[in-house]
């Protein structure tokens, strides 16, 4: 078993309505509970490419844990969406926007029964359709107090929504970022046109120090 | 209005985003959808005019000389496309397996013949299965309603497996007189 005191959101609808469903159009904030993950380490330029193989990487490592999943736990089971953290070691790179000193990580979250063991089971039977040694770990964090925003639409928007909630938003609140910033990707690009896709846009922050 | 099974297919594909030719062949391929029809890449300008003779898909004028047309589906493309894909999920179409009439005409065969044939029918519907769920594997992400697809397809074959082991039970303990 994993490990207790983590949230199990096929019990708790409205707390996964809440980390996954937020408002579109305005900045709300949510504290992000303990959840496990299947995470998928990346580093340097964030390029498409590098990362939909992560993602396709990602998805196949944990087939057959979603597939037992889906088996067990019937019409409570919800296909998770992928999730992307991005950060430097210097956050001024960061906020520069120079991605090659960028590091990121894909991850998706795991049904709460799903410990390291079984993500390691899980990625050995995949072993064949993975090919190389797989950056693949379990891990279980709280992302705690953070402000996020649903947005539909380009992500060439989104550079102007985060200019908005670093410049006017946070400071306005008396708040500043304390982790990786944190998309998540509610469709997969190659079957939703750019103007219909959806994405949450997830900052960790903490009271500002006077 | 009544699509075929390939112009509903294109029909999908454009609706989700405006998509030129080569993109379209590009999605058939890597989400396997010749598994559901059959459509060469050489139909799918046939198909695609078809489309843009109806009013449902507009061709995009190409910007340069080599540029590709690009097709988009129009408001009355997308009725059609709502209006199909109610009838397709709601109505029931029967599909005739072969194995209806292998059986009919089971007495034509010796009892070792029949047997040896539904025999040969049970790897065969084995080896589906491997290959399906081979090709999810090899497949992932999909998304769930092309997974519950999946489960479709593997529901199906596993009741069809579990009819010829009950059949073939049935058949080799029965008393076959024999003629001398």
């Amino acid at each position: 078993m994993a490990d207790a005191g983590m949230m199990d959101l096929t019990h708790d609808r409205e707390m996964l309505r809440t980390l996954y469903a937020p408002a579109t159009g305005a900045f709300s904030m949510v504290d992000v509970p303990l959840l496990p993950f299947a995470v998928w380490d990346g580093e340097g330029l964030p390029e498409l490419s590098s990362i939909s193989t992560a993602i396709r990487n990602l998805y196949t490592a944990i087939y057959p844990i979603r597939r037992h999943a889906r088996e067990r736990m019937g019409k409570s089971f919800v296909e998770p969406p992928v999730e992307l953290l991005y950060w430097a070691d210097d956050m001024r790179e960061w906020a520069a926007g120079h991605r090659n000193n960028w590091r990121w990580r894909a991850q998706i979250t795991l049904p709460v029964w799903a410990d390291a063991r079984d993500l390691e089971d899980s990625a050995a039977e995949m072993r064949q359709e993975l090919g190389l040694a797989a950056p693949l770990r379990w891990d279980a964090f709280a992302e705690g107090k953070c402000v996020q925003m649903l947005h539909i639409g380009h992500t060439d928007d989104v550079p102007v929504i985060l200019e908005r909630l670093y410049r006017e938003y946070l400071p306005q609140a008396g708040l500043e970022p304390s982790g990786p910033y944190h998309e998540i990707y509610l469709d997969d690009w190659s079957r939703v046109s750019p103007a219909k896709r959806k994405l949450i846009l997830r900052q960790p922050v903490r009271t500002r120090p006077n | 209005m009544n699509l075929t099974d390939a112009e509903l297919l294109l029909l999908g594909l454009v609706a989700e985003m405006p998509r030129h030719g080569y993109e379209i062949e590009h999605a058939l391929e890597t989400r396997g959808m010749r598994e559901w029809t059959q459509i060469g890449f050489s139909s799918i300008y046939f198909v695609l005019g078809k489309l843009e003779k109806a009013g449902l898909v507009l061709a995009a004028a190409p910007a340069g000389t080599k540029a590709r047309k690009t097709f988009s589906i129009t408001a009355a493309g997308n009725r059609v496309l709502l209006a199909q894909t109610v009838a397709a999920l709601q109505t029931y179409r029967p599909t005739y397996s072969t194995l209806l009439l292998g059986m009919i005409h089971w007495p034509a065969l010796s009892r070792d013949e029949a047997l040896a044939a539904l025999d040969g029918r049970l790897s065969s519907i084995t080896a589906e299965i491997a290959r399906l769920e081979n090709l999810r594997r090899q497949r992932q992400p999909m998304p769930d309603h092309i997974e519950a697809l999946f489960d479709f397809s593997a529901s199906q074959l596993a009741a069809e497996r579990s009819w010829i082991t009950n059949t073939l039970d049935y058949m080799r303990s029965k008393p076959w007189p024999t003629q001398e």
